[in-house]
């Protein structure tokens, strides 16, 4: 009690709670500009918080990950352009609303929906988080290899279009995570010479480059014009709010989404995008009137919005109790983490709870502060969806560059953002996932760590990695998940809709 | 217009997936890793696992190129291959810029340039490439002290 007591003054102290509010409004201001996302948010949010103690660091960029989710939902009911590709389930009813005079409702729904779910799963991810920690202290070397080797191997096989693809990102970012200093000897390795390799790649450089400069590049190339539509006005003040009627149509999908987007957020390498479209289809199922979906359904909106939303809170779990990020956004956070000294994964409950306590308070906090910004200043954001990106596009490009140099102050990791931003546009170009190339090189000294700590216990021999019942598990669900995966790509290629609307954000 | 067969393209990434990882493993790490003391596990243990699995990975990726899309062609404007080649210079040419005479002239270069590419030539582009780059530094200057290299740092000493 003591630490929620300190963790909710922490936060609550105006100093901390502005760096809060920040990040939420930046973040909803980001997600609502049809071709940026709450991935570039954080990532571009991520070198401004340097300078800052890890509590207020940490509130900025979760506020800017909650608030870019459902800012995505702004462009996506406006202009059916959504900001983010976890909002597309929403453009097609809440789009169709407004064009009925009613996207100030859809607005409102698709902010209490996103609200609700957040904080079902942030419930969630509170209290169960400490329990998998727990059980993540009895790991040794074995487990931990076994679990990496899962972890990359669902988010693999789940991330872009081809399965292999996405197995060899992981296999190349995790080659990459091997410049530097070898973890046992000390000396340097792949640095061919240049002492700006010697600490390895910068991993703020790396992220900047293929979330951001990447998709920068390849929002330029579509030279995309975004069009506001001329909405028609509300013919009854109805249509600008949730009446009763709405609020009880509202129940079944939001409950059902917050649950379905819980789930698909603990599970490594399934994202936002997923929970988004499978909160749609349960509300679907569970509709009391079906025959509205894709016309304007009060329903979709709310099932899309709290799955799309309930992601956010349960992609938490496996960071903090496993130190495994579940999808690009927890690996940025993970990123964020360690730039500010801090280890995610079971250990840090004992070495810094008032930090996790602290995230916990501001997971909440965020959720409220999203709901009050959403609700007061929704008119002046849904300007943002016909923003001239011809414009805004070169100046987020600049802030990548000013981002990439605040950090160490090095021209040389703003060459590596370069590079790494050709290397993330060729990517997509390949249909290469970059997430799981980054959560690789994430992963990288985690799965290095551990491998050669069990050789070294076994003095070489290889069995040491099948003697665990735990590791054996995990080995089977790895080799499991990517048939699994296989057989549901072979069966259903027609409804690639997760994979092919992830890639956006891939 | 030019057309390509999506098969020979999925090919050549896939051929650079597996040449990779073999480059990786036949010269550069026995030059680039050194070697582990006596009682240590060997150096290139873990780099080799990682090598020999891509290896494999992308010959599976090869062979998955090699059966899929037969006859499939895409057909590319000539002004979108152009296009993104002007930007991938930008980008490079701007790096020059950025490197040797500045973050001020190399910023206002990449506002004006992209602006350009993006069909953004009005006044705002130029007012754009002189505003945004110097209030960000002197924003990090007084607030971050950070100082972005600058020509200005020449000029003023």
């Amino acid at each position: 009690m003591d630490l929620i007591g300190s963790a909710l003054a922490d936060v609550l102290a105006p100093a901390h709670l502005i760096f809060l509010v920040a990040g939420v409004c930046g973040g909803v201001v980001l997600g609502a500009i049809p071709g940026l996302s709450a991935t570039m948010a954080i990532a571009l949010i991520i070198p401004f918080t340097l300078t800052l103690d890890p509590v207020p660091a940490l509130l900025m960029m979760v506020g800017a990950y909650k608030g870019g989710i459902y800012g995505g939902s702004i462009s996506a009911i406006l202009i059916k352009a959504p900001g983010t590709s976890a909002a597309a389930a929403t453009a097609e009813d809440g789009h169709a609303l407004a064009l009925k005079g009613k996207g100030m409702k859809a607005l409102k729904v698709s902010l209490a929906a996103s609200v609700i779910g957040d904080t079902f799963s942030d419930i969630v991810l509170i209290l169960s988080a400490a329990q998998l920690a727990r059980v993540a202290l009895e790991f040794g070397p074995v487990e931990y290899t076994a679990l990496t080797v899962f972890a990359l191997t669902i988010i693999g096989s789940a991330a872009g279009k081809s399965l292999i693809k996405g197995m060899v990102s992981a296999m190349a970012g995790l080659s990459l995570a091997l410049v530097g200093l070898d973890p046992t000897t000390g000396v340097p390795r792949l640095a061919f010479g240049v002492i700006d390799l010697y600490g390895g790649v910068s991993l703020l450089a790396l992220m900047i480059g293929l979330l951001t400069v990447a998709e920068l590049l390849r929002q330029m190339e579509e030279r995309r014009t975004v069009s506001v539509a001329h909405l028609p006005p509300p013919k009854h003040p109805d249509d600008s709010r949730i009446t009763p009627a709405d609020a009880r149509l509202m129940v079944r999908p939001v409950v059902g989404g917050s649950i379905v987007g819980t789930i698909v957020g603990v599970i490594p390498g399934l994202g936002p995008t997923l929970g988004a479209f499978l909160g749609y289809d349960t509300a679907w199922r569970f509709a009391r009137r079906p025959d509205r979906f894709g016309k304007g359904s009060i329903e979709g909106i709310a099932g899309a919005e709290s799955g799309n939303n309930a992601v956010s809170g349960a992609n938490l779990i496996p960071l903090l109790g496993l130190g495994i990020p579940g999808d690009i956004e927890a690996a940025i956070l993970i990123g964020a983490f360690l730039i500010q000294g801090l280890t995610p994964g079971p250990l840090i409950f004992q070495e810094a709870p008032e930090v996790v306590y602290g995230l916990y308070v501001g997971l909440m906090v965020a959720n409220i502060v999203l709901l009050l910004a959403g609700l007061l200043a929704i008119r002046l954001f849904t300007r943002l969806a016909g923003v001239r990106t011809g414009l805004l596009f070169p100046v987020v490009f600049v802030f990548s560059i000013v981002g990439t140099y605040a950090f160490q102050q090095s021209l040389f990791d703003v060459g590596i953002t370069f590079l790494f931003g050709i290397v993330g546009y060729l990517m997509v170009k390949a249909d290469i996932p970059r997430t799981t190339f980054l959560i690789g090189f994430i992963l990288g000294p985690l799965l290095e760590d551990n491998f050669r700590r069990a050789l070294q216990i076994s003095s070489g021999d290889y069995h040491i990695f099948f003697s665990s019942a735990l590791g054996n598990a995990f080995w089977i669900a790895a080799i499991l998940s990517v048939i699994w995966v296989s057989l549901q790509r072979r069966k259903r290629p027609a409804k690639a809709v997760s994979a092919e609307e992830r890639e956006v954000v891939d | 217009m030019i057309t390509f067969r999506r098969r020979t393209l999925n090919l050549m990434v896939a051929g650079l997936l597996t040449a990779l990882p073999a480059i990786l493993l036949l010269w550069v790490y026995a030059a680039q890793i050194p070697e582990s003391a006596a009682e240590d596990i060997d150096a290139r243990v873990y780099p080799d696992a990682l090598a020999y699995g891509w290896l494999a990975l992308g010959l599976l990726a090869l062979a998955e190129a090699w059966l899929r899309d037969r006859g499939e062609l895409i057909e590319v404007p000539i002004a979108t291959l152009r296009h993104s080649a002007m930007i991938c210079l930008v980008v490079l040419a701007g790096f020059v810029v950025l490197n040797q005479v500045g973050y001020l002239a190399g910023s206002a270069f990449y506002i004006l340039a992209f602006a350009w590419l993006l069909r953004e030539r009005g006044p705002a582009a130029w007012a754009a490439a002189v505003l945004v780059p110097g209030i960000v530094y002197l924003l990090l200057l007084h607030l971050f002290e950070v100082r972005l290299p600058s020509l200005l740092d020449l000029l003023v000493g």
